[in-house]
């Protein structure tokens, strides 16, 4: 009997430290379940899925997801689909957006008027340099959740860091062409310069293999009572959150904890001196005339804030970085900030760190509008 | 590795399970393959200063037990320098450059580049078990050991490698060569030891943590009673860090059969400061009993060099804890506190009775010394020590840091936890029903009232 429990340890133990080392595995699983409640069709689910994808963390936000406070589980409200005007006709623009998380998950092809091809470039993950189509017009946004504008710095990503030999190397591969359909997420130099050893010792010595357990073993929706009662019993005892998540002053809503620590870079309330803005504005700057350098007809500034900025703004001195930045710069801005303080709706979702489908609905507006005039001026002016 | 997150769990699994499913004489194979896991995960490349610590010990060893006369003392110095030096080139050389760099530089003298090495988890504690075999087999207390594998598992065992106990090899050798069978008692004590260790460091120690690192990072900031607060909750966090370490290290290597020595004894409820050195990290201090205080003399000389070779032990154990100034006067503080007391017992002067006095008296001169020990410099150190001792301001700034509700709570678990090692010193035997039941009580109370921040543990940076 002993001897049996013994294999059965054993092997379930190993394989399941096998599977966390796969980290391309776990990459899936993750991006499976984050993805999970979108799914809405009635398709049988296949054995993968009944087994590994069982989490409902993210149904709720990803700010529930990671605190599992029971009073703010909210389900998702579904975004809408947009049908853009003028896409059966040929327009030769092309729209880029360089964007975050905001933007991620969003059917963006749609929502814009007046464009051939709309491109999302996640700044999350690496890509190298853009290969505008010099046939058509190209224009970009450069759309930055507040929080992200601290630190950013175009000299620091692989779009001006890999060179020329770099791009030759992979070939056309990696390197966004005009159509905007291929990319590769890692920089040449380490995928070629990495060993078999350093490539064998990164999966047995993974960093991450304890965060990898924890998402095989207890991200699950079996486990969801018990992690509520766990968080409910710190939180109603100590007022303690996890570290990642803050509660607005008001209680209605979760806030990302990093937009709120003033010991964070990205915290709303930490002090941000004339010579900081000044530095981000140029760095922005810098990263306007790069762009246009290389091909695009124009470069629009987008920020969103931080949800702590529309709706908890007097919790600890305010920075405003984003009103200083805008006014600061002399980029063209989609400004939504003065709408979303007007706004009397909820436009951010209230258990997650992003807007609500009215939220973005206000972003997609003002950029349509914005970009209507500014192609409609271009037209002219090439006209004349 | 750390042993509060779930790859410890994992890891531990596969570990236990393949070691009684193995052949018995494949065991230290898998023992040693293991442990070179678990110290490889921190860092891979450092497993090579090990394995260089290891050759050179394992050969002296064999070369010392061969020579005689003073070839035998030859060897036992080339192995001391070959660990001291490992030391001195990872833990120490940045230290001893930069205070070279600092003095030279008033003189515009030369300076000397430092090296910025990451330093190796656990080196002190490895190294010093390192050394212990090799003098003891120039004392003639132990054999030479012919295995290399087993000698190599003496100074990798995972359960202890990277903060102790530091053992030494009379008690664990044999043990290494001996064939376990599955003990179910053995290993139910070990897991219900390993769920004492997570409790006092989860729910206690990092708990503490939240409050302790805070203020102690901004003293500048705080209330006198905040900087007091701080001061007792950080003997807590630490005892709780520390032990909390050893008993895990303790209950892991008896599920595998092997029985590691203890290595604290309710060190708060010392009545002196020699009884506290008694009671905190055994292993430590009798080591540095046996390999230091003894050969220099130790209490058989007179009074002054007795005083003397205190203050050099406690320099040497307050720098065995790292390379900063701080430590050295934390050594400094209790080497003094200890000449004090052993002057006081020359002198005749014996207070009977007033025990809660005497406890009182020496607990607190205990924290008073972990100022030291705690704040970032000595400079901060002093501040803390002034601003406690002129009481002000009196009152409790930090409540963003810990609400009052939770100051409480964590001296009422305090307390618990005094209570409870009390009560598991009087009961002796406890019954396998108890344990598992006492085991998974803790477990519940690790789940929800754990921090799970897989803070590492305190002792590991030394």
């Amino acid at each position: 009997m002993k001897k049996i429990t013994g294999i059965l340890v054993l092997v379930f133990s190993t394989i399941v430290l096998l599977m966390a080392m796969n980290q391309s595995f776990i990459n899936r699983i993750k991006q499976d379940r984050y993805f999970d409640h979108l799914n809405t069709d009635d398709t049988p689910r296949s054995l993968y899925q009944r087994v590994f994808v069982r989490s409902d963390r993210w149904a709720y936000g990803d700010l529930y997801g990671l605190c599992y406070l029971p009073q703010y589980r909210f389900k998702l409200e579904p975004f809408k689909k947009y049908n853009s005007i003028n896409r059966g006709n040929p327009q030769n623009r092309i729209l880029y957006i360089i964007g975050d998380s905001f933007l991620a998950d969003k059917t963006l092809t749609s929502a814009f008027d007046g464009f051939d091809n709309v491109v999302f470039l996640d700044r999350r993950f690496p890509f190298g340099p853009i290969l505008v189509d010099s046939t058509k017009q190209n224009f970009l946004i450069m759309e930055f959740a507040e929080r992200n504008l601290n630190g950013y710095d175009i000299n620091k990503t692989d779009e001006i860091r890999w060179t020329e030999n770099d791009i030759k190397t992979i070939g056309s591969r990696s390197v966004l062409r005009g159509s905007g359909a291929l990319l590769t997420p890692r920089s040449p130099n380490r995928a070629t310069r990495t060993s078999l050893i350093n490539r064998l010792g990164k999966i047995i010595f993974n960093k991450d293999l304890s965060r990898n357990l924890e998402l095989l073993l207890f991200d699950d929706k079996l486990f969801t009572p018990i992690k509520e009662l766990k968080a409910l019993l710190n939180y109603n005892l100590f007022g303690r959150v996890t570290k990642e998540v803050a509660v607005s002053t008001d209680k209605k809503r979760l806030l990302l904890n990093i937009t709120v620590d003033t010991s964070d870079i990205h915290s709303a309330f930490r002090y941000k001196s004339i010579q900081q803005i000044d530095t981000i504005t140029a760095n922005l700057k810098v990263a306007k005339n790069y762009y246009e350098a290389i091909g695009f007809k124009k470069v629009f500034l987008s920020i969103i804030p931080n949800p702590v900025s529309i709706y908890d703004e007097n919790r600890m001195p305010y920075n405003h970085l984003l009103e200083r930045v805008e006014h600061e710069t002399n980029m063209p801005i989609i400004s939504i900030y003065k709408t979303y303080k007007l706004d009397r709706h909820n436009l951010y979702f209230l258990s997650d760190a992003h807007w609500n489908p009215l939220g973005f609905d206000i972003w997609v507006a003002q950029v349509n509008k914005t970009l209507k005039s500014a192609t409609k001026k271009f037209t002219n002016s090439v006209n004349q | 590795m750390l042993f509060n997150s779930l790859l410890f769990l994992i890891f531990f699994l596969v570990v236990i399970s393949a070691y009684y499913l193995l052949a018995p004489k494949l065991r230290w194979v898998w023992l040693l393959l293991a442990s070179c896991y678990f110290y490889m995960y921190f860092k891979p490349v450092y497993i090579l200063i090990i394995l260089f610590t290891i050759v050179v010990d394992y050969i002296a060893g064999l070369l010392i037990e061969k020579a005689q006369g003073s070839n035998k003392k030859f060897f036992l110095l080339a192995s001391i320098v070959a660990n001291i030096g490992v030391l001195a080139v990872f833990k120490y050389f940045d230290f001893f450059a930069g205070n070279f760099n600092f003095l030279s530089h008033g003189f515009n003298g030369p300076q000397i580049p430092l090296l910025h090495i990451l330093l190796p988890i656990g080196l002190s504690f490895h190294t010093f078990q390192a050394m212990s075999y090799t003098i003891e087999v120039y004392r003639g207390n132990q054999k030479a050991e012919k295995h290399f594998g087993i000698y190599a598992l003496y100074v990798l065992f995972y359960p202890q490698m990277v903060a102790g106990p530091i053992e030494r090899p009379q008690h664990i050798l044999p043990q290494l060569h001996r064939i376990n069978k599955f003990n179910t008692t053995g290993f139910i004590t070990g897991i219900f030891l390993i769920m004492i260790g997570l409790f006092k460091k989860m729910v206690i120690a990092d708990r503490l943590g939240l409050f302790v690192d805070p203020v102690f990072n901004t003293p500048h900031g705080h209330s006198a009673f905040d900087l007091l607060v701080a001061v007792y909750f950080f003997a807590f966090q630490i005892y709780c860090d520390f032990s909390g370490y050893s008993d895990i290290a303790v209950g892991a290597a008896l599920t595998l059969g092997i029985e590691l020595m203890r290595n604290f004894n309710m060190p708060y409820l010392s009545k002196n400061i020699t009884e506290f050195w008694q009671r905190w990290h055994i292993s430590l201090s009798t080591w540095f009993r046996d390999y230091v205080y003894i050969p220099l003399g130790g209490s058989r000389v007179n009074s002054m060099v007795t005083c003397i070779n205190i203050l050099i032990v406690f320099i040497i154990s307050g720098l065995w804890h790292g390379a900063n100034w701080k430590y050295l006067v934390w050594g400094l503080v209790h080497g003094l506190l200890l000449i004090g007391y052993q002057l006081l017992k020359k002198l005749k002067v014996n207070v009977k009775g007033f025990s809660y006095l005497k406890w009182i008296l020496t607990f607190n001169l205990v924290c008073l010394a972990w100022i030291f020990f705690r704040a970032n410099t000595v400079t901060d150190g002093f501040f803390i020590l002034n601003k406690i001792f002129t009481l002000s301001p009196l009152h409790y700034t930090a409540a963003s840091i810990m609400p009052r509700n939770e100051i409480f709570y964590c001296i009422f678990i305090i307390l618990a936890l005094l209570a409870g090692e009390w009560y598991l010193q009087r009961k002796v035997q406890w019954s396998k029903r108890r344990m598992l039941l006492t085991t998974v009580i803790l477990f519940i109370a690790c789940y929800f009232l754990g921090i799970f921040n897989e803070a590492q543990f305190i002792y590991f940076q030394f």
